[in-house]
């Protein structure tokens, strides 16, 4: 990509991302309650976070989080 | 040299194992590619075809109505053998047709849509094990369905831009370089509207369209939100499932609409579209452990906090699935993957 082509592009949609407590997060969504009792799978960077860490984990800045409904064989 | 076939004023000759040629007796001629083999196509279809093609060239106009768009199509009196068609309601546009292209978009036009529903039914049930027979079951069933990729070859040749409008969501449909893409205006607040915020924090603001699904929108067969299970669907996932997994990158690879991951477990396959999981192209069945009130949410770095739509979350869970098996709790899922894991396939077929 040209240095012209990087200056004419829209700059990225950046929204703040602060790093928080993992426990802390759901609450604000509103969500700690169902990560606790397991009706919910919370992936950090891809990997399980096990409900005893959900309090001591910190979702950092450049960290991916996904809050996933968990899934049956059928 | 092939065989030839007179039927009403018209000469049929195949070009192709997929393709018809048929020539009027004054010349006209027009080429229809169909979606599989045509070896099942009856002589009922064919005098259809022609009774449609001569109704079309003698009056010189046609209309038709697909969903919500209203379609005419119309030779013009001044330019010999160029046709206007014109589409308006729920998709909009303008564009001039040779006559052979006017002919094959016709037939598309009144062609029933039952045998895409047939299609799309034997695409998803028929299991991989016999691909063969796949193919025979659609000749047999879709032996008439003309094929969208062609229809859409006519459109890239001829059409700018389309404007589409479907309830709540309102789209562009570009052609560039012989592609098409999607710019969402708006999406409304269902699915689209979640996967339109998503592939915009991505700053996805032109999204891919598959020239099957392309043509289905501009014919008036498709709706904007089927982008979710195409091109633009496939395109999102992935830059999820890299940002998500990176630390699994190396087991990752994208080979078209599908992610493989490989492991101690064999071969997992993901279907980026529908979500499906093969493991050793076994269909592993997995559904929503709960009706639950969120299908599911991504945090991205620097992007925030954003809602999935329901396919992009059954994606990111099944990839989970495949990338950690050991991580899997649910009885049923183990043992489907317990059964997976012996089978072995060879060719297009498996030894159990």
């Amino acid at each position: 990509m040209s240095k012209l082509t990087t200056l004419l592009l829209p700059p990225p949609r950046r929204a703040e991302v602060r790093e928080i407590r993992l426990m802390e997060l759901l609450k604000e969504m509103g969500l700690a309650t169902d990560a606790l009792s397991g009706r919910l799978v919370v992936l950090l960077n891809g990997r399980t976070v096990a409900k005893k860490k959900l309090g001591k984990v910190v979702v950092g800045e450049k960290d991916t989080l996904a809050l996933l409904r968990p899934v049956v064989g059928g | 040299m092939g065989a030839e076939l007179r039927v009403g004023n018209w000469t049929v000759m195949l070009d192709g194992p997929k393709t018809l040629r048929l020539v009027r007796h004054d010349g006209i001629e027009v080429i229809l590619p169909h979606k599989v083999s045509i070896r099942n196509l009856r002589i009922g279809q064919l005098m259809d075809y022609v009774a449609e093609l001569d109704e079309l060239i003698e009056k010189g106009s046609m209309t038709a109505k697909k969903g919500t768009t209203k379609f005419k199509l119309k030779r013009k009196a001044k330019k010999p053998g160029i046709w206007f068609l014109m589409a308006r309601g729920g998709v909009n546009y303008d564009i001039e047709l040779a006559t052979s292209e006017a002919l094959l978009i016709a037939l598309k036009l009144q062609e029933s849509s039952i045998e895409d529903i047939t299609l799309k039914e034997f695409e998803w049930r028929t299991p991989v094990m016999f691909r063969g027979i796949r193919e025979a079951l659609l000749g047999v069933f879709s032996a008439s369905a003309l094929s969208e990729v062609a229809i859409a070859q006519v459109f890239k040749d001829r059409l700018d831009r389309a404007y589409i409008r479907h309830g709540a969501a309102r789209a562009e449909l570009l052609v560039e370089d012989k592609h098409f893409y999607i710019v969402l205006e708006g999406a409304g607040k269902g699915e689209l509207g979640l996967f339109k915020k998503l592939a915009d924090a991505l700053r996805l603001d032109k999204l891919p369209v598959s020239d099957s699904l392309a043509a289905r929108l501009l014919l008036g067969s498709a709706r904007v939100p089927d982008i979710l299970e195409d091109k633009a669907g496939v395109l999102v996932r992935k830059r999820i499932l890299k940002e998500l997994f990176k630390e699994h990158k190396g087991e990752m690879k994208f080979e078209g609409k599908h992610l493989v991951v490989g492991n101690k477990y064999g071969t997992w396959r993901i279907n980026l579209k529908t979500g499906e999981l093969r493991l050793n192209e076994y269909l592993l069945c997995i559904m929503p452990a709960y009706p639950f009130k969120f299908r599911g949410y991504i945090r991205l770095p620097g992007l925030g906090t954003f809602k999935l739509d329901s396919r992009t979350a059954r994606v990111l869970a099944v990839a989970h699935i495949a990338l950690r098996p050991d991580e899997v709790k649910d009885k049923s899922i183990k043992e489907q993957i317990r059964t997976a894991r012996k089978r072995l396939v060879i060719g297009d077929f498996f030894i159990i």
